[in-house]
């Protein structure tokens, strides 16, 4: 039941965005990106999940009251994170393409499709996302909440990501802003994939793959912090 | 041959309280004593003491879960600290009572299945030896309800049956048997007892004196956290 009240939000959401995009008659994501607005609004919508799941990925195989139990086993934590996840990661990928597939058929939207380019950025936009899920987790592991992580980066994705919000648009200050967060160049990437090929995609891409190994180096060096962190002051559970 | 050896073990914890409505500040707590035991190959060895003496502290350092802030632990010649996967690869744990770590709507026997993968355990040796223990531990019949179904006492069964899963050389219990009705508290005492017989060595924690005596080989008391020997006589005593 979940899972068809989720599809239904998830489709009626990708409409509205579509047929908002459709009604508008020149829009800045042409010059930038060679798509109309709709184009724009429903790529950004349908391959949200793959970057925003991110800080939450972890947190449902983590619970206080399993996480001592599995420390137990010779599994490797970050092993059981991942391999708990896989499912979830490749119904999220699945699931993305299936949204866009679907607003573009519903919505009548052409795309070119650079599939290579698409591939390799949804990859790196995954491995951002596990790198905020270890450092989400491991910020949560020490001060047992990640409600601020999470606030934070939902806030960015929604106005500085470059997810519905065009940055050409924002104030000169926002755009430098949204040059440092990692939504903006996941879903400039993808926009160059199926859009255009912008002669700049080779920086983007560049810049989202260091920016990725960063996050990833970043988000094990914290998941560690917060283990030691616990096994020092034994604060496995807490509610 | 030493299975389990504490050597000097010490360990303090931080924890906050507060003092008033709105003043909060953190205490330390020295749980861990320069405790030191060891367990044989084979041995049963009870570590009897009060709620909140330190003897979950004990079996969350050898499982490798807390690290001491003095002295020494290993397992089967491993340092808990410095070696804790070696270690894990060795004991079977059952902590808090074996109260957590169950999805509650899975079958008992799917929840061992799940920590079958984490042990590394091959999936059809795992459905072999999940049967086998779920039937010595009179959950024969019950393996296919989900856990949610179980009672306190069948789910501390459960967990047992979870820390005997990788057949491990050493096994770690914190109170297996709170809340097990009597007729099961004697199968587990049968269990560990063969368990023993065959060479496992069991460090066993609980607050019920009967039960050291009953079941362990020998009985050891920790009083704010300090270790000390106990004769048959002491611990029948207590």
């Amino acid at each position: 039941m979940s899972l068809i009240l989720g599809l239904t939000s998830s489709i009626s959401g990708l409409l509205v965005y579509g047929l908002l995009g459709n009604s508008a008659s020149a829009s800045i994501t042409t010059q930038s990106y060679n798509m109309s607005l709709a184009s724009y609004l429903v790529s950004g919508v349908a391959f949200s999940s793959i970057i925003t799941n991110g800080p939450a990925m972890f947190s449902q195989h983590s619970s206080p009251t399993e996480l001592e139990e599995v420390l137990v086993t010779p599994t490797s934590f970050r092993e059981f994170l991942l391999s708990s996840s896989a499912l979830n990661l490749l119904t999220t990928v699945g699931g993305a393409a299936i949204f866009f597939l679907l607003g573009a058929f519903l919505l009548g939207l052409d795309y070119s499709y650079n599939i290579p380019l698409l591939v390799l950025t949804v990859l790196l936009g995954l491995l951002t996302s596990i790198g905020l899920g270890f450092m989400s987790l491991g910020l949560r592991l020490v001060y047992k909440q990640a409600s601020l992580i999470s606030w934070v980066f939902f806030s960015l994705t929604g106005l500085l990501g470059n997810m519905i919000v065009p940055i050409q648009i924002l104030p000169s200050i926002a755009q430098s802003i949204a040059y440092l967060t990692p939504q903006y160049y996941f879903f400039t990437g993808v926009r160059m994939a199926i859009g255009s090929d912008a002669s700049s995609v080779g920086t983007v891409i560049t810049l989202f793959g260091a920016y990725t190994l960063a996050l990833l180096l970043i988000g094990i060096l914290i998941l560690d912090y917060g283990m030691k962190f616990i096994r020092r002051n034994g604060t496995h559970r807490w509610v | 041959m030493i299975q389990i050896l504490v050597s000097n073990l010490s360990k303090t914890f931080t924890r906050k309280f507060e003092t008033g409505a709105s003043k909060e500040t953190t205490r330390k707590r020295e749980v861990l004593k320069n405790v030191s035991l060891e367990v044989q190959t084979g041995e049963i060895v009870c570590l009897l003491g009060r709620n909140g003496a330190g003897k979950t502290t004990i079996a969350r350092i050898l499982s490798t879960l807390v690290i001491p802030d003095e002295g020494k632990a290993e397992v089967c010649g491993y340092d808990v600290v410095t070696q804790s996967r070696e270690v894990r690869k060795r004991v079977g744990v059952m902590i808090n009572a074996g109260d957590g770590g169950f999805q509650p709507r899975l079958s008992g026997f799917t929840n061992l299945e799940y920590y079958a993968i984490l042990y590394h355990i091959p999936l059809q040796k795992a459905r072999f030896r999940i049967s086998a223990l779920l039937g010595e531990l009179g959950l024969g019949d019950r393996g296919s309800d989900q856990y949610q179904m179980y009672s306190s006492g069948m789910r501390r069964r459960l967990a047992l049956a979870r820390a005997l899963l990788p057949d491990a050389p050493v096994v770690l219990l914190d109170e297996p048997t709170l809340g097990v009705d009597p007729w099961s508290t004697k199968q587990i005492h049968q269990k560990l007892r063969s368990l023993a017989e065959q060479g496992i060595s069991i460090l066993c924690t609980t607050n019920n004196s009967a039960e050291a005596q009953t079941v362990g080989n020998r009985v050891l008391m920790l009083e704010n956290g300090v270790l000390e020997a106990m004769t048959r006589t002491e611990v029948a005593a207590a």
